[in-house]
């Protein structure tokens, strides 16, 4: 499964970034997020309650961050279980400069098993794109509320 | 194949059921003809633990014509529109769209309402409620609210109806003077879900012009959406073949649509417009 996808948020490129990789903001917006502990560098456990309208399974797997590029690029690696099934997907994350905005474009393939695979396929690919949004949304609202950390470290 | 567990009530009336869902909140999932949840259940992708059948409501069943207007309960099956000769009259689009869905063990079990509240973006009522400028009523906790088709659909596999709400009935506007209706699908071939499906309404004027027109599109995208760059073309103007062709290039415009193994993006996106061009002059004909 492929997907791609645009988010386009208010806010400069640095701060963006910023957001996208830090792990408070991650776990506050991650879907049903409810365990976020670090494993290593840039690894972190986790335990999500996520879905669709009635379709909802409770994934544990790992995040990871890697390739991170400030404040350019950084993948973002994903492997856990779900009811059922399994899922491992990587993703890039990439942020481009559009005007006083930040466009944050994600590419990313995965492999995903189990009875969602074999008959939610229709439903997959356009579900992924809703909660990626909905994630994105979610991080956006948090853009403005870390200037301060960000102002107190070019001080 | 098998469920998991759920707690089950079969409520009879509609505040009644609208208290179970106060008293269960987001674990109670309702249930109509369950022809989208009980698969659901059955393959484990959904166990919610309190199901509130609501098909024991006797209020919620019945198609009425009355004021010039057509009100079909939540409840009222495929096929009780496909055979229901008053809407039959009225909007023969609910007839054709209603024999393209599923198969008869679908149609006869399978609700009107249920698949609207469950706004699947390959169902194919969606995109009529939106081209006959449907109002949804719901109730909830705190009383009877309306809304209209155009705010109804909000995402893939989701409408306006809140937790706690139960969608009773859904008004269709019966338009004065000629107009004309049409529902134009492609199948999927295994599963019968439309791979793109188009209806059209079209309203001509004393003058014989295009006094209004609504067209909306389902199975191309994540929610069933109108093509009003389309619809715009048309108001106003003498309908002729080459306009409809025209305009119907301009469907789908803006639209995020959906690719899979069966039929890509771009292919959907083609669909679009060939299916809302046939819609239309569907509708053209039967407003003469």
């Amino acid at each position: 499964m492929k997907i791609d996808g645009s988010y386009t948020m208010n806010g400069p490129r640095e701060q963006v970034y910023e957001t996208l990789s830090d792990p408070q903001a991650l776990r506050g917006c991650l879907p049903g997020c409810e365990r976020f502990e670090e494993i290593g560098e840039g690894r972190w456990e986790t335990t999500l309650k996520a879905g669709v309208a009635g379709i909802r399974g409770e994934f544990t797997g790992t995040v990871t961050l890697a390739d991170q590029k400030p404040p350019e690029s950084y993948t973002l690696s994903v492997e856990g279980n779900f009811k059922g099934g399994f899922v491992k997907g990587v993703g890039n994350i990439s942020l481009e400069e559009n005007g006083d905005k930040t466009t944050v474009k994600y590419s990313g393939d995965g492999q995903v098993s189990g009875p969602l695979a074999s008959v939610g396929q229709r439903l997959m690919t356009p579900g992924v794109k809703m909660v990626a949004n909905q994630f994105f949304r979610c991080l956006e609202g948090k853009v403005g509320s870390q200037a301060p950390a960000s102002a107190e470290r070019g001080a | 194949m098998i469920p998991g567990e759920f707690e089950y009530y079969a409520p009879t009336s509609v505040q009644e059921a609208v208290s179970l869902l106060q008293q269960h909140g987001e674990d109670a999932k309702v249930l109509a003809g369950g022809h989208s949840l009980i698969p659901l259940l059955k393959l484990r992708l959904a166990s919610p633990p309190v199901l509130v059948d609501i098909g024991r409501i006797q209020e919620l069943k019945g198609i009425r014509r009355q004021n010039g207007a057509v009100t079909i309960g939540a409840l009222a099956t495929h096929a009780d529109i496909e055979f229901s000769e008053d809407l039959r009259g009225v909007f023969p689009l609910m007839h054709d769209t209603a024999t393209v869905i599923g198969d008869p063990m679908v149609r006869n079990l399978g609700t009107f309402g249920g698949a609207l509240a469950h706004a699947d973006p390959a169902g194919d009522w969606p995109a009529v409620a939106l081209a006959l400028n449907a109002t949804m009523r719901l109730t909830g906790p705190n009383g009877e609210r309306t809304v209209a088709a155009d705010d109804f659909f909000v995402d893939l596999l989701t409408s306006a109806v809140e937790p706690g709400e139960v969608l009773t009935a859904v008004e269709i506007p019966v338009p004065q003077g000629k107009y004309g209706t049409s529902y134009q699908k492609f199948s999927h071939p295994a599963s019968g879900y439309a791979v793109v499906g188009v209806a059209a309404l079209v309203q001509m004027g004393a003058d014989g012009a295009c006094q209004d027109c609504r067209v909306a599109i389902t199975g191309a995208g994540p929610k069933a959406t109108r093509a009003t760059a389309t619809e715009d073309a048309l108001k106003g103007q003498q309908l002729t073949e080459e306009l409809i062709a025209q305009a119907a290039e301009q469907a789908g415009n803006g639209m995020d649509f959906l690719g899979d193994i069966f039929a890509s993006e771009s292919y959907r996106a083609h669909l679009v417009k060939v299916f809302t061009k046939r819609a239309l002059l569907g509708a053209m004909q039967a407003a003469q």
